[in-house]
């Protein structure tokens, strides 16, 4: 039945596409009284990422939910109802283009709640700061998604203040005196890495060896690592992806026996990780931009995670915790100065400090001038027992 | 980067040495015969882990051996290397019924394989669908008795059918053709096992692979069970290869076959079978080396994986004198010492290479030019 229902699924949403046709307009239907406010939420639905994709669209629809069965938003002195509306880029650049000019010619949709991969933020947001619509991504943190785009938001950190928030985390949480660093060379890991190092060398943790290599070409990783042994550090920082983080790993630990603390990046986050780097794994420390179960979870966590998990009956990740914030935030600014595109953009951009911030499941959000998010600290997450969670000892 | 020539870098190079050589005389083996650089036989290489990974188990461990898994992952790999030469090959040399029939067939497999892959497939999680999988696995699988019963229909009317005359297609054709090949399988195995990363299972490895070996400690070098593994394997099978190829017939077979074919087609040596044999000992070996090179990096099974590790060989193989199995031995270990004493540098072994053809065009124990246009 569920690979039926998977498999012709699509034939249920006919009915429901017809629907939205009828009513979409607000004059036709039962509840044409009540207007309707349209968000739109991209990210990939299917494909490699589909599991993210899910995560987002559960959140998002979960949020859409809470405020609609709470008698919908007030705008202008009206209620109105709330519809997530979702669109599929695939984890695809050319699809996330396609999926902008939709959306964004698409008069009805008053913002954009997305995307995730930062190549598809980065691809989709030319055509959203040409037509002048918020594009709001929970997910994507490469460091350029923002700049020089006004229209262009997000609620969780850029790829480079993991790195400084590393170096901090290594120099003051766990004393370490000397650090090696691996770095993938693209802009995701050498963005990490020269973060790490301008942090640590102003908080004076010695960065002992530098090293550099290229995915896919780069796969036997012990002569680096040994490097990173040769100099006598004390601690690895992976700056790169899950799959050369495991082989970091192993080649530390079972091939040279280096015992330290490896930490990575929140691109070492995945179960992957764990299955490739099997017992080498254990002890791997990431930064993420949210955790929930930390011990110390706000009041607005505590109950995100249990209607999350009564609504769709699995925990929510990071980015379903990011996703509802969004989602929160730009209805909050919504119910503020309606629904106009450049109003919305307008509330958003003065979000500039806490006061002014949305405070949600994931702490205050707030922006800097492009759009950037610094207001919420990184978590660290462990590997323990094969699984990813809260390390004891968090950012302070 | 200190210094270069540690014993930690003497036995990473001795280790990547051994692996390319593996893979090195494959691509040799072939070109000697047919004149062909085998593409497709980094894939080989990458089917070599992937096969051993099926048998020790992608999920939870099956409890085979990696050792014991290795007999039958160098079988099914040698069956697609000979079904690769069949497919892809065979067409382009000489006109057989059989031959011609092949290859629309096994095209055609793997194109209802791709046509199911999409009917059946999961959108939403296009790597997990289990029918999916199934249907390509076995259709791969089937690649090994169509193989085998051609081979036994071959025995009575002479191999593959009687041959209705030579082919005398281009050169470059057999290029293209192996290129193409090596991005059908490298798809294929995309569309089997996804795009993700794995790695043998640990349970799957024994423990003596991971550990120190004590008696070269003394020496002042420190090699895993697994390095002395690669070393050991590699030799042994160098030796067992040089023996094949200087003491037996089919050996001799070979060799005359790399001199002149139409000769020893007269002499009574049956080419075609000789060649199906060349690819079958070539992908062996290359299946060895794909799955001691997974566990020596402790993983990285991919799809992709064939491609690098399979130019640096292919280097090996031309500066050591393509068609020269001895010559891509020598040019295997060579780049892998490049290599491991440059920290596992990608471009300086092709500088290498560069360098030494300029002096010896031929490769190092390649035959000067030969008399044959």
């Amino acid at each position: 039945m569920g690979a039926l229902t998977r498999r012709f699924g699509f034939l249920l949403a006919i009915p429901a596409l017809a629907m939205l046709a009828t009513c979409g307009d607000g004059t036709g239907g039962d509840g044409a009284e009540m207007g309707v406010v349209r968000i739109a939420v991209c990210g990939p639905m299917t494909g490699s990422a589909a599991a993210f994709g899910e995560m987002i669209k559960n959140a998002a629809k979960l949020k859409e939910k809470e405020v609609n069965d709470a008698g919908g938003i007030t705008v202008g002195g009206k209620k109105m109802r709330v519809e997530a509306v979702i669109f599929d880029d695939k984890g695809d650049t050319t699809e996330a283009t396609n999926v902008a000019r939709k959306v964004a010619s698409d008069d009805d949709l008053v913002l954009v709640i997305g995307h995730f991969n930062s190549t598809c933020s980065l691809a989709a947001k030319e055509e959203y700061n040409r037509v002048g619509i918020v594009q709001f991504s929970p997910g994507s943190t490469n460091v350029n998604v923002c700049r020089g785009g006004p229209f262009t938001f997000r609620n969780l950190y850029r790829d480079d203040y993991q790195g400084e928030q590393i170096a901090q985390y290594l120099q003051g949480v766990l004393s370490v005196k000397n650090v090696a660093v691996v770095y993938d060379n693209d802009d995701y890991g050498k963005g990490l890495m020269q973060a790490f190092k301008g942090r640590a060398d102003e908080l004076g943790l010695d960065v002992v060896a530098t090293v550099s290599y290229l995915r896919e070409r780069t796969q036997d990783f012990k002569p680096l690592v040994q490097q990173a042994k040769d100099a006598g550090a004390s601690a690895i920082f992976v700056a790169g992806l899950y799959n050369e983080a495991a082989l970091i790993a192993k080649a530390a630990r079972q091939d040279l026996g280096m015992d330290v603390p490896i930490i990575g990046g929140d691109g070492v986050m995945s179960p992957t990780f764990i299955k490739n780097a099997g017992r080498a794994a254990e002890g791997v420390m990431v930064t993420t931009p949210f955790l929930f179960n930390t011990g110390a979870d706000s009041p607005a966590a505590t109950a995100f995670l249990e209607t999350f998990k009564t609504a769709y009956g699995k925990e929510p990740d990071t980015w379903a915790a990011l996703t509802y914030d969004a989602m929160g935030m730009a209805l909050a600014a919504i119910e503020k100065v309606g629904t106009g595109r450049q109003d919305v953009r307008d509330t958003l951009a003065a979000a500039r400090n806490e006061a002014s911030g949305y405070a949600g499941v994931t702490g205050v959000t707030y922006f800097d001038e492009e759009g950037d998010c610094y207001s919420k600290p990184v978590y660290v997450a462990v590997v323990k027992d094969g699984e990813f969670v809260p390390a004891e000892k968090q950012m302070q | 980067m200190s210094s270069l020539l540690t014993p930690e870098n003497l036995v990473n190079a001795l280790s990547l040495g051994a692996l390319y050589a593996l893979i090195a005389v494959g691509y040799t083996m072939v070109y000697g015969i047919i004149k062909l650089i085998n593409f497709a036989h980094g894939e080989i290489f990458m089917l070599g882990a992937f096969w051993a990974l099926m048998l020790v188990g992608a999920e939870q461990a099956t409890g085979i051996n990696l050792f014991v898994a290795i007999v039958p992952a160098m079988l099914l790999c040698a069956a697609v290397g000979m079904s690769i030469d069949w497919t892809a090959y065979l067409s382009l040399r000489r006109r057989l019924p059989l031959a011609d029939w092949m290859s629309v067939a096994l095209l055609a497999i793997l194109g209802l394989g791709a046509i199911a892959y999409k009917l059946t497939g999961d959108t939403t999680h296009t790597w997990h669908s289990e029918t999916a999988h199934g249907v390509l696995r076995w259709a791969v699988i089937a690649l090994v008795p169509v193989t085998m019963l051609a081979l036994s229909i071959g025995e009575k009317g002479g191999l593959l059918g009687r041959s209705l005359g030579r082919v005398t297609s281009d050169r470059l054709s057999a290029l293209i053709t192996a290129i193409g090949m090596s991005l059908i399988l490298q798809t294929l195995a995309q569309l089997i096992w996804g795009a993700d990363y794995r790695a043998f299972p640990e349970d799957a490895i024994p423990a003596f692979m991971n550990e120190r070996v004590g008696a070269f400690d003394v020496v002042g070098l420190p090699v895993l069970g697994k390095e002395l593994a690669i070393w050991v394997t590699a030799l042994a099978m160098m030796v067992a290869l040089n023996l094949l190829v200087t003491r037996t017939k089919i050996g001799t077979a070979m060799r005359a076959c790399s001199m002149d074919q139409e000769t020893a087609a007269l002499m009574g040596i049956s080419v075609d079978r000789v060649i199906a044999f060349t690819f079958v000992v070539g992908s062996a070996m290359a299946a060895v080396a794909g799955i001691l090179y997974a566990v020596k990096v402790g993983g990285n099974i991919s799809f992709r994986m064939g491609y690098y590790p399979g130019l640096l060989a292919f280097a090996a193989a031309v500066l050591g004198g393509i068609g020269n199995v001895r010559g891509a031995m020598l040019g295997g270990v060579l780049i892998g010492f490049v290599q491991g004493f440059t920290g596992g540098a990608f471009s300086v072994p092709f500088a290498v290479m560069i360098l030494v053809l300029l002096v010896l065009p031929r490769g190092i124990l390649g035959e000067p030019q030969a008399t044959r246009a």
